[in-house]
């Protein structure tokens, strides 16, 4: 394991869009903090940083899709895996090596993200109100959600054979969670009751009703698990809706283990060509 | 007879597709092993069961004496060099790059080897260039450099020389003979370009529709190639009896057909036969080629 550790990292310290997506990453982090900074400047306002550490959630998932189906279709597409197996490495742990590599590249992403908004960001715009507790319990759901990300890419990566159908999936998979967390915040977030107006003598007078959109207890329950699951639903979360956030690091346990044994058990007997 | 490489019964099915059957090869410790047949016949799909990237139906598979169902193959797997239908390089990456990531693959901290693998393969003067703007015939050098990194006992090359110009072609036989003498290499060679087959294996083995019709020694094949003379006849029972007493090499072909190999003056061999009661209804005299030979045996076995 140790061998494909190292030769996977000095492959990965030559790969330029590996770089450049940590290009990527640095320059979102300033664009954020500068974008902040001028809003402050413009209208004389009162920024807190503490919602800027959670921003890397919008772009980690992209970033993580991107080199996954890349540094890892490449194996398949110059026919490097094979080179691996000939000589003997083992199956589960060529999988579980592509898994530790990009699992350590998007904990180094997150981190350097969290690194650039803290050393930047608190003397730029001050105003910290997050609890250091609350913080590390939020770094922690980010760096689990991410890897979880990751066991989600390895496993397309490692079962589809075509380096372009795995990219395409890869991106199709980060806009769908994306798309499909959005509306299920938009579900979770509808207020219960909403407003009607009636015409009474010619005057439209306001009414509370029941607002028909809001889900039942069994609904809102269901959806809440959903969203959880999904990484980017759980990005989502943690920038606002209120929830049991304790509860986020053990959705993205289950889905890495759920997502790495499935992988490992159809790599293992996958007929390479 | 040691073998590095035998296979028993093996099979692989692709949903009801039969790519090999009951194929049976033995590679003896040293030799150059010829792996011949036409597109499809199914040596890419022993190469590829061999190297572990498939796995077989039935059937089993030793390399270095270890059952490929024993969990110490992947050990043995540690003395192969293996090139599978293309050369697996990063085409980003440089030649030296190259090496050095199969030189970390393999755990091997010394890399000063590198130098010595790409002198040995023609690539010494690559510098930074990325293997993706090598030739074909570089591309294969590099492969086989890479299959070299482990110091293999065995070296399997999967259709080395496809695609390659007359030059490559040739620098690619000079490699594989060198390997073999100087490093004492064994190596299982697949191609359908028999002329160039003909020039370096030591032993053959003839694939076709996924089983192993044939195998024989270069020796054995020369012998049969050098001269040969087809006959025509009526009673094949009684010329091959004839044959066998007089410990004539012969070989039946079909119902009406013989061959009979070696250096014989015609006239007194025909003399001979018709002193025995035995009269051909034709005789050709033919010098045989690897070519013939294969075409023959394919035709054989598909009147079989």
């Amino acid at each position: 394991m140790i061998k494909l550790l190292n030769a996977g990292f000095s492959r990965l310290k030559k790969d330029k869009l590996f770089w450049g997506l940590t290009i990527v990453i640095i320059g979102f982090a300033l664009l954020l903090l500068y974008n902040a900074y001028s809003d402050m400047k413009e209208y004389n306002s009162v920024v807190s940083v503490d919602g800027y550490f959670l921003n890397i959630g919008a772009l980690i998932g992209f970033a993580i899709a991107i080199l996954s189906s890349v540094f890892l279709g490449n194996e398949y597409s110059n026919g490097t895996l094979r080179n691996k197996i000939v000589i003997g490495h083992n199956r589960i742990k060529i999988y579980l090596s592509n898994l530790i590599i990009l699992s350590i590249i998007s904990i180094f992403w997150v981190l350097l993200f969290e690194i650039i908004i803290a050393c930047i960001g608190i003397p730029l715009l001050g105003n910290v109100q997050m609890s250091i507790n609350t913080f590390l319990l939020m770094l922690g759901i980010i760096l689990l959600f991410s890897i979880a990300y990751v066991s989600i890419f390895t496993f397309i990566a490692m079962v589809c054979s075509n380096k372009t159908a795995t990219s395409i999936i890869c991106l199709v998979i980060v806009f769908a969670m994306m798309g499909a967390s959005s509306i299920l915040l938009n579900i979770l977030t509808t207020p219960p009751m909403t407003t009607e107006y009636t015409m009474v003598d010619g005057q439209p007078i306001p009414q509370e009703v029941p607002n028909p959109r809001y889900p039942t207890e069994q609904e809102r329950k269901v959806y809440e698990v959903i969203l959880n699951i999904l990484p980017q639903g759980q990005a989502f979360s943690i920038l606002g809706y209120e929830s049991n956030y304790k509860i986020l690091p053990l959705y993205s346990l289950g889905v890495i283990i759920a997502f790495t044994g499935a992988g490992i058990f159809i790599f293992k007997r996958k007929d390479l060509k | 007879m040691e073998y590095i490489l035998e296979t028993n019964n093996l099979e692989k099915k692709y949903k009801n597709f039969k790519a090999i059957s009951d194929l049976n090869i033995h590679v003896k410790k040293g030799a150059i092993y010829g792996l011949i047949g036409k597109n499809g016949a199914g040596k890419t799909t022993l190469i590829r069961l061999i190297c572990g990237l498939q796995n077989p139906t039935s059937g089993t598979y030793s390399i270095f004496g270890v059952k490929n169902t024993d969990k110490k193959i992947l050990r043995e797997r540690e003395r192969i060099g293996a090139i599978v239908e293309t050369p697996s390089i990063y085409v980003n990456m440089s030649a030296k790059d190259n090496l050095l990531e199969q030189f970390k693959l393999i755990g091997l901290p010394n890399t000063e080897a590198i130098d010595e693998l790409l002198k040995l393969v023609g690539l010494e003067n690559t510098g930074n260039k990325k293997a993706k703007n090598f030739s074909l015939g570089m591309k294969q050098r590099l492969g086989i450099a890479i299959a070299l990194v482990n110091n293999p006992d065995l070296l399997i090359l999967d259709e080395p020389i496809n695609g390659l110009d007359p030059e490559g072609i040739i620098e690619i036989r000079e490699l594989i003979l060198k390997l073999n003498k100087k490093k004492k290499i064994t190596i299982l060679i697949s191609s359908h370009y028999l002329d160039e087959l003909s020039k370096i294996a030591t032993d053959y083995g003839f694939v076709d529709n996924g089983g192993i019709i044939k195998e024989i020694s270069s020796e054995e094949l020369n012998k049969k190639m050098e001269h040969k003379i087809e006959l025509k006849v009526t009673d094949i029972k009684k010329f091959s009896k004839y044959f066998e007493k007089n410990k004539i090499i012969y070989e039946v072909i079909d119902d009406n057909t013989i061959n009979v190999y070696g250096k014989i003056n015609l006239s007194k061999f025909i003399n001979d036969l018709s002193k025995n009661d035995l009269v051909a209804d034709e005789v050709h005299e033919k010098e045989e080629t690897l070519e013939n030979y294969y075409m023959n045996l394919i035709g054989g076995a598909k009147n079989d």
